[in-house]
């Protein structure tokens, strides 16, 4: 993996213009995102939708008119409106303000549990990678063993175990989801290990430690993150597959997946309750894999233009 | 190629034992006595420590762990998976019944996103950043990420309000009652299939993309070979060898994306058997389940494998 945009990279702005660390991380990323806004207007669309419902999922008490969990039977099942923009459901409960909060759980679930896990996998594929002989051969083959089954039969079978709760789900994820990375980046650090800069720092005495940490794992970073964003797609669409099915967030948390299945027997009459929180997963997983796309387009140079 | 395979297949056993050994420990070490939640499921209220003691004798539950396993190892091999824990009935016999409609699900979904994504993944990469392949592309990730059964909710929505349409109850195999069974299963097959097709379609693409840039596809131009010759005999063939080899290591994934369609269109298969036996813990079902799973998803490696060879002359067996 090559280094991403030597010209754009924070060492580089700051050796030419002088800067402080924080303004030449600060403008790199300026010039980066408006890189990608040019050169990916998809990915960038996928950002700026992941932005956005970032901020309205932790503002959400802000921006939403009434409680996630308020009911009001007076207005039991009225259809999207002035008062309740998406309607309500048969408890009387805002939708609108349901689906921002369930944003929340949403990603807090994913971002956890896929921040745990992707550092997990990094963390075992570069040490794995690197230390090599038997220890590799002893982790990869564990990889093998959960790359056997499909990741949703696996959760499934530990939520039978664990029990059903947010706890345990992000759990359940993070035991099922490292494996694949791990591979990926162990991949990686077969190839860079071999690197002459690697064998300096060898020579000049640097512990294996350190140049797992400062030589070979910085290398790793791009197909990281590119994985990353894939995995955050993932989980939403597992989480909420899983919560529709009961197995995933309990009650009484607003969870996009449960909204669908308590909706579809009043499906007939209030269609909103099963067209929205359906739009609103649709929405996410889409920006996260417009976003993880470009991110691909951007650092795989082998990739480049698919 | 005899060596070969011998050799593949023996790799394979400690991954097997891995595998096995994993879903079995995950539901031996469920918090709480098997037994006790049995009676208490069905009696409510607590059981007596004699019934308990009974029962557990029956499961082989006070066995040593190590007894236990490889019992059941040898047990699912010869195809006898135990007693379902809530119905006791054989959940072999179980199997028998219901995997025949996941198999059509599934086989179903896969054989329309091969027939449709392997197309449209070649048409995207030959008209690579014109029109056709940026609607192909926008297309796949769009069906990538609209959850299958939201789309299942909303055909079941749409079939009753418009058309008073409800699938058909029961099974109805399809060389018995073929029109039947096809309004029952042609949803679940068709939103199966969608995600299929965005998955080999992006597959196929970058294929074809990565061969494209190939020199020896250079060549064949410089040498004035006419289009598509270069596309269909030097790049059709190498791009599809990875293809075909992910279409078989991917069937497993393609078991698990029934499960939860299955939920949603009622169809009694593996999947609403699996998702019942979740929610009741019943063990001896999922664990039934997860080693076919792991058995199919190593004899179709294997299999890939083969294939690979076999449409890769480049690739030896020595």
């Amino acid at each position: 993996m090559q280094q991403p945009t030597g010209e754009l990279t924070p060492v580089a702005i700051a050796e030419k213009t002088a800067l402080s660390a924080m303004q030449a991380w600060a403008l790199a990323i300026w010039k980066w995102t408006k890189r990608l806004y040019i050169k990916k207007p998809l990915g960038a669309a996928g950002l700026s939708f992941i932005l956005l419902a970032s901020l309205s999922a932790i503002f959400a008490p802000l921006i939403t008119p009434y409680g996630p969990l308020v009911q009001d039977y007076t207005v039991r099942l009225t259809a999207p409106g002035a008062a309740h923009w998406l309607g309500t459901d048969d408890y009387g409960r805002d939708l609108y303000t349901r689906i921002v909060y369930g944003a929340r759980i949403s990603l807090s679930i994913a971002i956890v549990a896929v921040f745990t896990e992707k550092l997990l996998s990094l963390a075992v594929g570069v040490f794995s990678g690197y230390i090599g002989g038997w220890v590799d051969m002893l982790i990869m083959r564990i990889a093998d063993i959960f790359l056997t089954f499909p990741a949703i039969l696996l959760i499934m079978a530990l939520i039978a175990m664990l029990g059903v709760g947010i706890d345990k789900l992000i759990i359940a994820f993070v035991i099922t989801g490292w494996a694949g990375t791990a591979r990926v980046i162990r991949g990686q650090v077969l190839s860079i290990k071999n690197n002459d800069y690697v064998e300096a720092a060898r020579s000049i005495g640097a512990s294996k430690g350190r140049i797992m940490l400062r030589h070979i794992m910085p290398q790793t970073l791009a197909p990281w993150l590119i994985l990353f964003s894939a995995a955050l797609a993932n989980i939403v669409l597992t989480e909420a597959s899983l919560s529709y099915l009961g197995l995933g967030v309990p009650p009484p948390h607003p969870s996009w997946g449960r909204m669908l299945s308590e909706a579809a027997p009043r499906a007939m009459s209030a269609p909103w309750l099963v067209i929205f929180p359906g739009l609103a997963i649709t929405l996410f997983v889409l920006a996260f894999n417009l976003f993880g796309d470009a991110l691909r387009d951007v650092w795989d140079p082998r990739l480049r233009g698919r | 190629m005899r060596n070969y395979i011998a050799r593949r297949v023996l790799l394979s056993i400690p991954t097997l034992i891995g595998a096995t050994l994993l879903c079995f420990l995950i539901l031996r070490v469920i918090p709480g006595d098997v037994a006790e939640m049995i009676l208490e499921g069905e009696g409510g209220g607590l059981a007596q420590p004699r019934s308990v003691e009974i029962l557990r004798e029956e499961l082989g539950l006070n066995r040593p762990l190590h007894v236990q396993y490889l019992t059941w190892v040898w047990n699912s091999i010869r195809g006898d998976f135990g007693t379902s824990l809530q119905t006791g009935r054989s959940v072999g016999g179980e199997f028998a019944l219901r995997l025949p409609l996941t198999i059509e699900i599934a086989l179903g979904g896969l054989f329309l996103g091969v027939i449709t994504g392997i197309p449209l993944g070649i048409l995207s990469a030959i008209k690579q950043d014109s029109w056709i392949d940026y609607v192909g592309r926008v297309m796949a990730i769009l069906f990538l990420s609209i959850p299958g059964f939201w789309i299942g909710v909303l055909v079941l929505l749409i079939g009753v309000r418009s058309f008073n349409w409800m699938p058909p109850i029961g099974y109805n195999p399809i060389w018995a009652n073929p029109i039947t069974n096809i309004l029952q299963f042609m949803w679940p097959i068709l939103i199966l299939g969608l995600h299929q097709t965005a998955i080999k379609a992006r597959l196929t693409r970058s294929q074809m993309l990565e061969v494209m840039r190939e020199d020896y596809i250079r060549t064949a131009r410089a040498k004035g070979l006419a289009e598509h010759v270069v596309i269909w005999r030097h790049t059709l063939k190498n791009a599809l060898i990875p293809v075909v080899t992910i279409v078989f290591i991917q069937l497993g994934h393609v078991f698990a994306g029934t499960v939860i369609l299955e939920a949603v269109f009622n169809v009694s298969g593996m999947g609403t058997l699996f998702i019942e036996a979740i929610r009741f813990r019943d063990y001896t079902i999922v664990q039934g389940y997860l080693f076919i799973i792991a058995v199919s998803f190593l004899v179709f490696n294997i299999i890939a494998d083969l294939v690979y060879g076999w449409l890769d002359p480049r690739i030896s067996y020595s």
